[in-house]
C-alpha cells in the first residue's frame, strides 16, 4: 500500500505540474525534465512491481497516462532508453542469478562431452531442472513484457513507429537473447566460453537422445523451450527465417540426428536383417514426425525426415536389398507383403524413380519366368527324343504319341497357367504393396513381355490356352468369371511380340472351333475378338471377323437351301440333309486346316464324290450361284462330317444282340462317309483293298489311312474289318470288308476323332512348317513395308530405312535383321530399289 | 455510420445498449461521471482500453477504469462514437454525415449532472475545440475511426467558424496535446489560420498564442506563403484562376455550380 500511495502522490504532482504549465503557457519543448523524472519514477516502480508479479494493485490508466504524457512531451526516447536500461539491469541481477544457479559443473561437463560418472537418469534430472528454470524465466519474461508493452502502448505506437525503433517488446526479446542465452558463464567455465544457449542445445539434444533410446522424457518441457527459440530472432528485425530455432538449434539437431542414424544404420546392417531394418526405419520416421509435432517444431519435420531417409534408407539400400534370406528376393519369394509395402514406401521417399526396387523386381520376374520356361522345355526335351528313339515299336509309339500330344497340350496350358499365376502374384503385390505404382507397372510389364517372348512357342501356347478356355474352360462360368478369363487372355496377348505368329495360330484354332462346332459360346468368341481389336488393332481382327461372318452366312445359306429344296417338291429323290459352310478362301487358314498333306497337294485336292453326294453338290451349286454369279465353289472333303444310318443284318444262328437287326446312326468325317458308301455297292462278304479304296475315292494316303484306322481298327466304331486283323495303321495291301457282326450299345455312334480336328500342340515338323509359312508371310510383309516407305521417301539411308521398318512393324512382330537384309537385296534384284553409289552412308533409292 | 438504404437494426441496437446500460460489464468513471459500457464494444475499438481490461492490473480485476485526466463530455462523445459511429459536436447544421444524428443518445444514463444544455450558438462557437478534443482522445486511446471522423468534422466546422475563441483554443490544444507525427489536424488548422491570418491577427488571444508557440506561428506562416495569386471565391484555393467576374475570382472547382 505504501508504494501505491506514493505513486498517487507523484502522479498528482505531475498532473498539477502539467496544468500549471498550461496555465502559464510555458513552452512545452525542451522543458519538463522534472516532470519526466516524476513520471518515470512512477513507471519504474510499476515495472518493478510488474516484474515481481505484483501488478494487481497498479492502475493501468495511471501508467498508460504517464507514458502517454511523456511521449506527448517528446520524451519518448528517454523513456525508451530508461525501460531498456531497466530490463538489462533486471536480467543481470535477477534472471541470470537464477539461471546461473541451475548450471552446475556436471551440466557443463555434459555439454562439453566430458561425461564422467553421470548416469542417464542423473543427466535427465539435471537437464530437466535446467529446462524448467529456463522455461519459467522465459514465461515470466513474456508475461512481464506483455504487460509492459500494454502500459507503454502509446510509446510503441507513436514513438517507436515514428522513429523506426523496434517495439519495446522486440527490444526486450533481443535483451533476453543477449543477456540470457548468449551470456557466457563466469564461474565454472571461464575458458570454455560456453553460453546458456550451448548448454540449452546440448541438454535438449541429450534428452532427445534419451528418448530415442527408449526413455520417457518431458516433451512439454522441451516444447516450451523450443517455443522460446521460435520466438527469438537473430536480430531485432525479426525476419521469419532468422529465428534462433532455425539458425542455431535446428542445425545442431540435424547434425546430432545424422550422427545418431548413421550409427544406428551401421548397427542394423551388422546385426539385423532387412525386415527389422525396414521396421526400424519406419518406426524412426514416425518417431521423428511425432517428435516434430510434440517436442520440437513442425518446421523441422521435412528436414529431419530427409536426414533419416538419407542415413537409414539411401546410404545402405543396396546392401539391405541384397541380404540373404531377408532381402528383396526373399520378400518376393515368401510373399512378405508387409516388408514389401514398407520397402516400397521407403524407397519412394528417397528415389522417385524407385530404381533399386524396379531392378530387383524385374530380375525376379525374369528369374521366375525363366524357371517356368525351363520346366516346359525340359518336359518337351525329355519326351520327344525318347519317342523318336523307339520308332521301331510302331504301335506303342503311336499310342504314346497320342497321349504325348495330349500331355504337351496340357503342358502348354500349364505353362500359360503358370505365367498367369506369376502375373497374379506380381499383380497382387503391385496392388497391395506397391501402391499401384505406374513406373513399376511398366517395368513389370516389360519383364513379363521379355521372358514370355524368350519362350519360342508363346504365341502357340497362348492361343491354345484361349482355345482350351473357349472350348471347355468357360462352361458353367458366370459372366464375371468369363470376363476374368478373357482379361487374362488379353493380358497375355499384350505381352506377345510376334503378333503375326499369334494371329496365325489363333486363326487355325478358331477355324477348328468353328467348323467342328467346338466353340462353347459365340458370344464369348466375339468378346474375345473385340478385346483383341482394342488391344492390337483392326487389321489384326478383320480376317477373324470374316470367319465369323462366313459362319453366319453359311447358316442362312443352309436354311435358304432347305426351303429351296422343300419348294421344289422333289420328294422322291433320296433326301440328303445338307448343312453347309461356305468359307471365303482369304479368311481361313486353309493350309493349316487340311491335315498334314494338304499343303503338299496344294490344298485343292479333289476326291471322288459318290453319286448321291454329287447330285447334292450340283443342286447346291445351282442354288448358290443363282444369286452369286462368277464364284467358284471348291468342296473340301477333309472338313465336315456326315451322319450315316447303317443297318446291320441279323446274323442267322446267333442269339442276343447279334440275332437281331441293328440300326445305328454313325457320325463320321466326310472322308469316312465316302469310304463307307463304297461298301454299299459291294455284295455280301466282299472286300476292298486299300489301293482299290484309294483309287475309287482319291483320298490322300495319309487321310485314308487315318480314316480306315478309326473305322476298322478302333473298337468303338469298328464297322469295317481289316485283313490282316491287327492294330497296325492301315496301309497299302490291307483289305477291308463290312463288319456284319458290329454291335454297340449306343444307337448313335460318333467315330473317334482322328487327329486334325482337335487343337493340340504342334509337333516339331508341324511347328517348323508353321514357322516357315510365317517367315514367308513376314518376308512379303517386309517387302510391302519397304516399298511403301521408299515410295514415299525416294531416297533413304540403310539405317533410317531399317529403323522405320521396325517401327512400322512393331505392332505385328519384331523383324529379323537378316531377313530384312535379304528382302532388301531381293528388292534390288527385282529392280524396285537401287543402291546410291556416291553416298557416304549406305543409301537406297526407289526406282519408279 | 449506418449504411443508408439497408434495414439494418444494428446501429439502433447498439445505441440502445448504450442508452440503457443493460448487460454492461465495464465501467468508465470520469470525474464523477459513471458510464456503464460493454467490453465487447469498447475493447474491440480501443487497444489501450482493451489492455486495461484484459491485463493483470487493477482495472482488469475490477473491470472499472478511471479516466481521471479526461473530460467527461469528451469521453461521452468517444463512447457515442463507439456505439453509434457518430457523435455530436454541438452544431445544429445538418450535413450529410449527420444521417444518424437523430439516433445519437445525448447523454449517459447515470449522469446526474445536466451537461451544459447549450444554445445552438454557444455550441456552434465551441465546436472547433470539441472536435479537436475528440481528436486528441481518439489518438490517446487509439481509435482510428474516431480520429478520421473528428478530423472531418473539424474541417467542416472551421471552414465557417474560424473567427472565434474556440478555434484559437483548438489550435493551442493541437499544438500541445498532439505530436508532430499526427499532424493531420494541425495542418488543417494551420491552413485555415493562414487563410484568415489577417483577421485573426486582430484577436488578442491569437496573437498571444502565436507569441508563445513559435511552431504555431511558423506553420501558419508556411501555409500562408503557399497562398499566392488571387483566391477562388468558391473553394478558397489560391492558384490558377479560370475566370474573373467583376472582382470575384473562380477556379475550376465549382465554377459551374457557382452560377
Amino acid at each position: 500500500m505504501a508504494t501505491q500511495e506514493s505513486h498517487d502522490a507523484a502522479l498528482a504532482y505531475a498532473i498539477y505540474e502539467s496544468q500549471f504549465t498550461n496555465k502559464n503557457q510555458r513552452p512545452l519543448i525542451g522543458s519538463g525534465d522534472g516532470e519526466f523524472d516524476a513520471m518515470w519514477a512512477i513507471l519504474r516502480d510499476a515495472l518493478k512491481e510488474i516484474h515481481e508479479k505484483n501488478a494487481s494493485k497498479l492502475s493501468f490508466e495511471q501508467l498508460y497516462r504517464a507514458s502517454y504524457k511523456i511521449v506527448l512531451k517528446k520524451q519518448g526516447d528517454k523513456l525508451y532508453d530508461k525501460v531498456k536500461e531497466f530490463e538489462e539491469q533486471w536480467f543481470g541481477q535477477e534472471v541470470m542469478t537464477a539461471i546461473g544457479s541451475l548450471i552446475t559443473l556436471n551440466l557443463v561437463n555434459i555439454t562439453l562431452g566430458v561425461v564422467a560418472g553421470t548416469t542417464a537418469n542423473e543427466r535427465r534430472l539435471l537437464g530437466e531442472a535446467f529446462l524448467t528454470g529456463l522455461r519459467s524465466s522465459w514465461q515470466d519474461h513474456i508475461t512481464v513484457m506483455n504487460m509492459t508493452t500494454d502500459v507503454l502502448m502509446y510509446m510503441d505506437r507513436v514513438y517507436c513507429a515514428d522513429n523506426r525503433k523496434a517495439s519495446i517488446f522486440t527490444t526486450s526479446m533481443g535483451l533476453f537473447r543477449e543477456h540470457i542465452l548468449r551470456s557466457t558463464f563466469g564461474k565454472a567455465t571461464e575458458n570454455s566460453g560456453l553460453t546458456t544457449f550451448d548448454i540449452l542445445n546440448s541438454v535438449i539434444l541429450d534428452q532427445i537422445g534419451m528418448e530415442r533410446e527408449g526413455d520417457v522424457i518431458n516433451r512439454n518441457l522441451i516444447r516450451s523451450n523450443i517455443y522460446m527459440l521460435e520466438g527469438l530472432y537473430e536480430s531485432d528485425e525479426e525476419t521469419e527465417n532468422e529465428k534462433l530455432y532455425l539458425t542455431v538449434f535446428e542445425i545442431e539437431f540435424l547434425k546430432a540426428s545424422r550422427n545418431f542414424y548413421q550409427k544406428e544404420c551401421q548397427t542394423l546392417l551388422r546385426e539385423s536383417d532387412a525386415s527389422s531394418w525396414l521396421r526400424q526405419t519406419k518406426k524412426r520416421l514416425l518417431e521423428e514426425e511425432d517428435r516434430c509435432q510434440t517436442t520440437i517444431s513442425i518446421m523441422t519435420a521435412p528436414k529431419i525426415a530427409k536426414v533419416v531417409e538419407e542415413e537409414m534408407v539411401s546410404s545402405h539400400l543396396t546392401e539391405f536389398l541384397a541380404m540373404e534370406g531377408s532381402g528383396i528376393t526373399a520378400m518376393i519369394e515368401n510373399d512378405r507383403y508387409e516388408d514389401l509395402t514398407l520397402l516400397y514406401q521407403l524407397i519412394s521417399r528417397v528415389d522417385p524413380t524407385k530404381n533399386p526396387l524396379r531392378i530387383a523386381l524385374q530380375a525376379r520376374v525374369m528369374e521366375l519366368g525363366g524357371d517356368i520356361n525351363k520346366n516346359i522345355s525340359n518336359t518337351d526335351l525329355s519326351t520327344i527324343p525318347a519317342e523318336e528313339g523307339e520308332a521301331a515299336e510302331a504301335e506303342k509309339s503311336k499310342a504314346t504319341k497320342q497321349t504325348q500330344q495330349g500331355k504337351q497340350t496340357a503342358a502348354a496350358i500349364k505353362w500359360v497357367d503358370e505365367v498367369l499365376q506369376l502375373k497374379d502374384k506380381f499383380d497382387t503385390m503391385w496392388r497391395n504393396c506397391l501402391d499401384e505404382d505406374l513406373i513399376l507397372q511398366t517395368a513389370l510389364t516389360k519383364s513379363f513381355s521379355d521372358f514370355i517372348n524368350l519362350f519360342p512357342r508363346c504365341s502357340e501356347y497362348v492361343s491354345l490356352f484361349i482355345d482350351d478356355n473357349l472350348k471347355r474352360g468357360i462352361k458353367g462360368k458366370t459372366e464375371a468369371e468369363v470376363d476374368v478369363v478373357l482379361d487374362k487372355a488379353t493380358t497375355l496377348i499384350r505381352y506377345i511380340q510376334d503378333k503375326d505368329m499369334f494371329e496365325r495360330y489363333y486363326k487355325k484354332h478358331l477355324a477348328r472351333r468353328l467348323l467342328h462346332g467346338k466353340s462353347e459360346s459365340a458370344d464369348v468368341e466375339k468378346q474375345m475378338i473385340t478385346r483383341m481389336k482394342q488391344e492390337i488393332g483392326n487389321a489384326f481382327t478383320t480376317k477373324l471377323e470374316g470367319m465369323f461372318k462366313d459362319m453366319s452366312m453359311s447358316e442362312e445359306l443352309t436354311s435358304g437351301y432347305r426351303t429351296h429344296i422343300r419348294n421344289l417338291g422333289d420328294m422322291d429323290r433320296k433326301v440328303v440333309d445338307l448343312s453347309i459352310n461356305v468359307l471365303t478362301t482369304n479368311h481361313w487358314p486353309m493350309e493349316s486346316m487340311g491335315g498334314a498333306n494338304a499343303r503338299d497337294e496344294g490344298g485343292r485336292h479333289n476326291c471322288n464324290w459318290p453319286s448321291e453326294i454329287n447330285t447334292l453338290q450340283e443342286s447346291f451349286k445351282a442354288f448358290y450361284l443363282k444369286e452369286r454369279n462368277g464364284r467358284m465353289l471348291t468342296w473340301l472333303g477333309f472338313l465336315g462330317n456326315a451322319d450315316i444310318r447303317c443297318v446291320f443284318p441279323k446274323i442267322p444262328g446267333k442269339e442276343g444282340t447279334l440275332g437281331r437287326e441293328r440300326r445305328h446312326e454313325i457320325s463320321v468325317p466326310t472322308y469316312g462317309m465316302i469310304i463307307l458308301l463304297l461298301f454299299n455297292d459291294l455284295e455280301n462278304g466282299g472286300s476292298l483293298s486299300f489301293e482299290e479304296i484309294q483309287e475309287r475315292t482319291n483320298i490322300p494316303t495319309q487321310d485314308l489311312s487315318r480314316q480306315l484306322h478309326s473305322l476298322a481298327v478302333h473298337p468303338k466304331c469298328k464297322v469295317l474289318t481289316k485283313d490282316p486283323a491287327n492294330k497296325d495303321q492301315p496301309k497299302a495291301g490291307d483289305k477291308f470288308s463290312f463288319n456284319e457282326k458290329f454291335t454297340s450299345k449306343a444307337v448313335k455312334i460318333k467315330a473317334p476323332v482322328i487327329s486334325g480336328s482337335i487343337n493340340k500342340v504342334e509337333g516339331e515338323e508341324e511347328r517348323k512348317a508353321t514357322e516357315d509359312r510365317n517367315d514367308e508371310h513376314r518376308g512379303n510383309v517386309i517387302d510391302t513395308v519397304i516399298v511403301r516407305i521408299m515410295k514415299a521417301r525416294k531416297e533413304l539411308t540403310h539405317q533410317l530405312l531399317f529403323s522405320e521398318v521396325i517401327t512400322q512393324l512393331a505392332q505385328r512382330f519384331k523383324p529379323d535383321l537378316g531377313m530384312m537384309k535379304r528382302r532388301t537385296e531381293s528388292l534390288i534384284e527385282r529392280e524396285y530399289l537401287e543402291r546410291v553409289e556416291e553416298a557416304s552412308a549406305p543409301t537406297y533409292r526407289y526406282l519408279a | 455510420m449506418a449504411t443508408p438504404g439497408t434495414p439494418d437494426q444494428r446501429p439502433s441496437v447498439t445505441a440502445s445498449m448504450y442508452s440503457s446500460g443493460k448487460h454492461s460489464d465495464m465501467t468508465i468513471i470520469c470525474q464523477g461521471k459513471t458510464f456503464k459500457v460493454h467490453q465487447c464494444i469498447v475493447c474491440l475499438q480501443s487497444k489501450p482500453l482493451a489492455a486495461a481490461m484484459n491485463g493483470k492490473f487493477k482495472e482488469g480485476i475490477s473491470k472499472e477504469i478511471n479516466l481521471e485526466d479526461d473530460q467527461p463530455e469528451i469521453v461521452e462523445k468517444m463512447l457515442s462514437y463507439m456505439y453509434t459511429s457518430d457523435y455530436s459536436d454541438g452544431r445544429n447544421s445538418t450535413t450529410s454525415t449527420k444521417a444518424t444524428s437523430t439516433t445519437t443518445p445525448s447523454r449517459p444514463v447515470s449522469s446526474k449532472h445536466s451537461t451544459a444544455a447549450s444554445t445552438s450558438k454557444a455550441a456552434s462557437s465551441n465546436a472547433p475545440l470539441t472536435n479537436a478534443q475528440v481528436f486528441v482522445i481518439a489518438d490517446k486511446y487509439d481509435i482510428q475511426g474516431l480520429k478520421a471522423l473528428a478530423k472531418k468534422k473539424y474541417e467542416e466546422v472551421i471552414a465557417e467558424s474560424w473567427n472565434c475563441a474556440s478555434f484559437i483554443a483548438s489550435l493551442k490544444l493541437l499544438y500541445e496535446e498532439t505530436l508532430e507525427s499526427g499532424r493531420a489536424l494541425r495542418d488543417v488548422a494551420a491552413k485555415v489560420a493562414g487563410q484568415h491570418a489577417k483577421e485573426l491577427a486582430d484577436r488578442g488571444e491569437f496573437a498571444a498564442l502565436c507569441q508563445e508557440h513559435g511552431s504555431i506561428s511558423f506553420d501558419i506562416l508556411k501555409s500562408s506563403l503557399t497562398m499566392t495569386g488571387p483566391q477562388c471565391i468558391s473553394c478558397k484555393r489560391f492558384g490558377p484562376i479560370r475566370q474573373s467576374i467583376g472582382n470575384v475570382w473562380v477556379c475550376d472547382c465549382e465554377f459551374t455550380n457557382y452560377y
